[in-house]
């Protein structure tokens, strides 16, 4: 269910919402319990105080700690479980949205991941610092006069640093490169993992017999500098992946049961067994598998199936966890309890988030693809060129094998995109910008026209009732049809009358209005082309008709003043060179007047979420990269259609998970700091392949002719990675002109 | 020379001590959170002063 019991979705209490429990998510231990909450909006050290003294004050909190990065607050306390909750809305309270991490969340892959590669790293750094310090001495000491059986101890300290160092550090590569070659196919870890093995064994083979060319700090130099690659790389896909995570778990934890005596508990979405009843509102995913029992609506199911078309609904359809409810509330009756929970597809999601990699981060997986045949092929060559065509013995051959193979490794490619998406990223998360797929940075830096919604995106988003209609009994009947809807402008009327009871069976038609089957015939609450009345005059506020059988059409007239920077962010953007459109499903007047208020000049309105969908697929935009920005229900099927795509953090579950970008719902200028930054990155990334490429292309000939070591090869190699690494770096910077 | 015999393994010691101490503190769950690590420094005075 809904999360967020704060003020960000206002529908709940409306809806007079069972409190929602976090009870069953606390884990017992030894005197009492430990619960891990997710506490979205924390981000400084205030944050940290705030939270914690507000818990910590409690006697019966033993401990409350609250970890930035993954804004995971773990708080001990003794008690009963249930107690848990007053902790959690003591939080709530404060302003932040809370949920609860699933078990299943706490002991995530990625960590073990990252820890695995942070060890290789250490492990890596030790070994290349400290065996490089001794072939220097080594080095320098064949120049000069250095005896034989220091060298000689020397290098088999070297050894013995670097075997267990390639053993325990190469895993990463080891595994995968493994893994291809068995799967009957090659990647880029292929030569990675043969590189430093042959170099080490060479390097074995070559001290057993007391020969010169111990090269240990080649393969230690080489494993080093190609984890910090593998690390960084690591470090972005685990960004994205933990951004998703947290919007999902915070539009949906549990699953609302309702009980025979008529509650309604959460509980966690894998405890709901075959038969129970859930309840699952608008803008909500559905938790499990189920058949409809009661309601009509019509659901979002492009995740689970990739039907881009709402499918309608009603009793007796059978229906599928992880659809977005898009129209009314619903019961379903589970029919499948845990094989698809909320848990798999959360999976699904991240995954399919994951799959969509940036053309950049594709393109250096295509030059891998191409360039790792290549690279076999050539270091093969050089090897039979040299001890069959030139006649050098079979160990020297080698090693100048070696040495290509080191120099055509492109791993400075390998580092060129994700570092500059971690450096990137980094600074829009600061920024309060998340990015939800790795390509939307690209594609934002290629956009050339921006496209907004009114309502909540340039508008506050939270209109008022200016204008009442004179049927006194009309307010309170308008009031309950609107209680089960998250638009705004519903919201609006429904928070008029405090305390309201929702009506059962209210459909929502979105981007049009509501409809409830009464009685008496049929009740429309919506626009008025919606309800079939004429609009009332040509005035510049938003209206709202309620056509009843045998009543007279009542009208309710709203205003919704832009933001703050609304005008400010739309001269900005257009000081960058793109378009700006309006498209609004609120009356032609309104969009006008609005439109003039913030200084735009294209403006459409009295648009359907289909007219907005099509707008952006009309033939003449085609060839047009377009960016949409909107946070409703409506948005959705246009936020999906565009080139790329901004939602906000209030903004309704369907909108965020067909989004590429969620914006802090305060700041709109935040959009041009992440169209700023995302062009810099793109020209930085660009810049890096070139200059990568640059460097295997200019070294492999030389390498080929024997004249570099795999010395020489490695260092040259570290200082073309550390070229890209620094280049990535003014990524971060803020971009000249920013406002 | 013959001090290199015990300096240099000393000095590899000396960074094994190093490397084990971070794959402790790796373990510890130090790396968990830095960047409440970098806000928590600002947070002072846990138990401030009685007024008087």
């Amino acid at each position: 269910m809904t999360a967020a019991v704060a003020a960000s979705s206002p529908r709940q209490d409306a809806l007079a919402e069972p409190t929602r429990s976090v009870a069953a998510f606390v884990d017992p231990c030894a005197a009492g319990g430990r619960i891990h909450l997710l506490v979205e909006g924390a981000h400084c050290a205030a944050c940290i105080r705030a939270v914690e003294d507000a818990l910590t004050g409690d006697p019966a909190v033993r401990s409350a700690r609250l970890n930035l990065t993954l804004r995971r607050l773990t708080v001990e306390f003794s008690g009963a479980p249930e107690y848990a909750d007053a902790l959690a809305r003591r939080v709530e309270a404060l302003g932040y949205d809370v949920a609860p991490f699933h078990p299943a969340h706490l002991e995530r892959v990625d960590d073990q991941t990252g820890r695995m590669l942070l060890r290789a790293l250490a492990i890596s750094a030790f070994a290349s610092s400290n065996v490089m310090m001794l072939s220097l001495a080594v080095w320098a000491g064949q120049a000069q006069d250095m005896a034989p059986a220091t060298q000689s101890l020397f290098q088999w300290l070297s050894a013995m640093v670097t075997l267990p160092a390639v053993a325990l550090g190469g895993q990463p590569f080891f595994r995968s490169a493994w893994r291809a070659v068995r799967g009957g196919h090659t990647n880029i870890d292929v030569p990675i993992a043969l590189g430093i093995l042959l170099t080490t064994a060479m390097s074995l083979v070559e001290l057993l017999r007391q020969g010169r060319d111990v090269y240990f700090d080649s393969a230690t130099a080489l494993l080093f500098v190609l984890l910090v690659g593998r690390y960084l790389d690591f470090r972005v896909r685990a960004r994205a992946r933990g951004a998703v995570e947290r919007l999902l778990m915070l539009r949906a934890y549990g699953a609302a049961v309702c009980r025979d005596d008529g509650r309604v508990e959460i509980v966690p979405a894998d405890q709901v067994r075959v038969g129970m009843v859930v309840l699952v509102r608008a803008g909500e995913r559905l938790p499990v598998d189920g058949q409809v029992v009661e309601g009509r609506s019509s659901l979002d199911v492009s995740i689970v199936t990739g039907e881009s078309l709402p499918v309608d609904v009603a009793p007796g359809r059978d229906v599928l966890a992880g659809s977005v409810n898009g129209g009314g509330v619903l019961r379903i009756r589970a029919t499948h309890a845990i094989d698809r929970s909320h848990l798999a597809e959360m999976v699904r999601l991240v995954e399919q988030a994951e799959a969509q990699r940036g053309p950049a981060v594709a393109l250096a997986d295509r030059v891998a693809g191409l360039w790792t045949p290549v690279i076999h092929g050539i270091a093969l060559a050089t090897f039979l060129g040299w001890w069959l065509g030139v006649g050098v013995g079979p160990a020297d051959a080698l090693q100048v094998a070696v040495s290509v193979l080191i120099i055509a490794c492109p791993c400075a490619i390998g580092l060129a995109v994700p570092a500059v998406q971690v450096v990137a990223t980094g600074a829009l998360l600061k920024r309060g910008v998340l990015l939800r797929s790795g390509d939307a940075l690209e594609r934002l830096a290629g956009i050339d026209a921006v496209v907004f919604d009114k309502t909540g995106t340039l508008s506050q988003g939270q209109p008022h009732v200016v204008s009442w209609p004179q049927d006194a009994e009309a307010i309170p009947f308008a009031a309950r049809m609107a209680a089960g809807s998250r638009h705004p402008l519903a919201h609006a009327i429904s928070a008029a009358v405090p305390g309201v009871v929702p009506a059962a069976d209210v459909v929502e038609w979105p981007g049009q209005g509501l409809v409830l089957d009464g009685a008496g015939g049929e009740c429309r609450l919506g626009s008025a082309s919606f309800c079939g009345v004429a609009p009332a005059d040509t005035s510049s506020h938003s209206e709202v008709w309620l056509t009843r059988p045998g009543h007279a059409p009542a009208r309710f007239a709203f205003a919704d003043p832009p933001r703050a920077d609304a005008a400010g962010v739309v001269g900005d953007i257009r000081a960058r060179g793109l378009g700006v459109t309006l498209l609004s499903g609120d009356r032609v007047g309104a969009v006008a007047a609005f439109a003039a208020q913030v200084g735009l000049e294209e403006a459409r309105g009295a648009l359907l979420p289909a007219d907005k969908m099509a707008y952006l697929n009309d033939p003449r935009q085609a060839g047009r990269r377009v960016l949409m920005v909107g946070d409703g229900l409506n948005d959705a099927p246009a936020l999906a259609a565009a080139h790329v795509s901004a939602s906000f953090t209030h903004g309704a579950g369907a909108s965020q998970s067909a989004a590429d970008i969620v914006l802090p719902s305060q700041r709109l200028a935040a959009l041009v700091d992440a169209i700023d930054i995302a062009r810099r990155a793109l020209r930085i990334i660009r810049e890096n392949l070139v200059l990568a490429a640059l460097y295997n292309v200019a070294l492999v000939p030389v390498a080929v002719l024997g004249l570099v070591s795999p010395l020489g090869a490695a260092l040259a190699m570290a200082a073309s990675s550390l070229t890209v690494t620094l280049n990535a770096l003014r990524a971060g910077r803020a971009p000249k002109g920013a406002i | 020379m013959g001090a290199l015999l015990f300096l240099v393994p000393l000095a590899l010691a000396l960074g094994g001590l190093g490397l084990l101490a971070f794959l402790w503190t790796l373990r510890h769950g130090q790396y968990d959170d830095l960047d409440g690590a970098a806000q928590r420094i600002l947070l002072d005075d846990d138990h401030p002063e009685p007024r008087s």
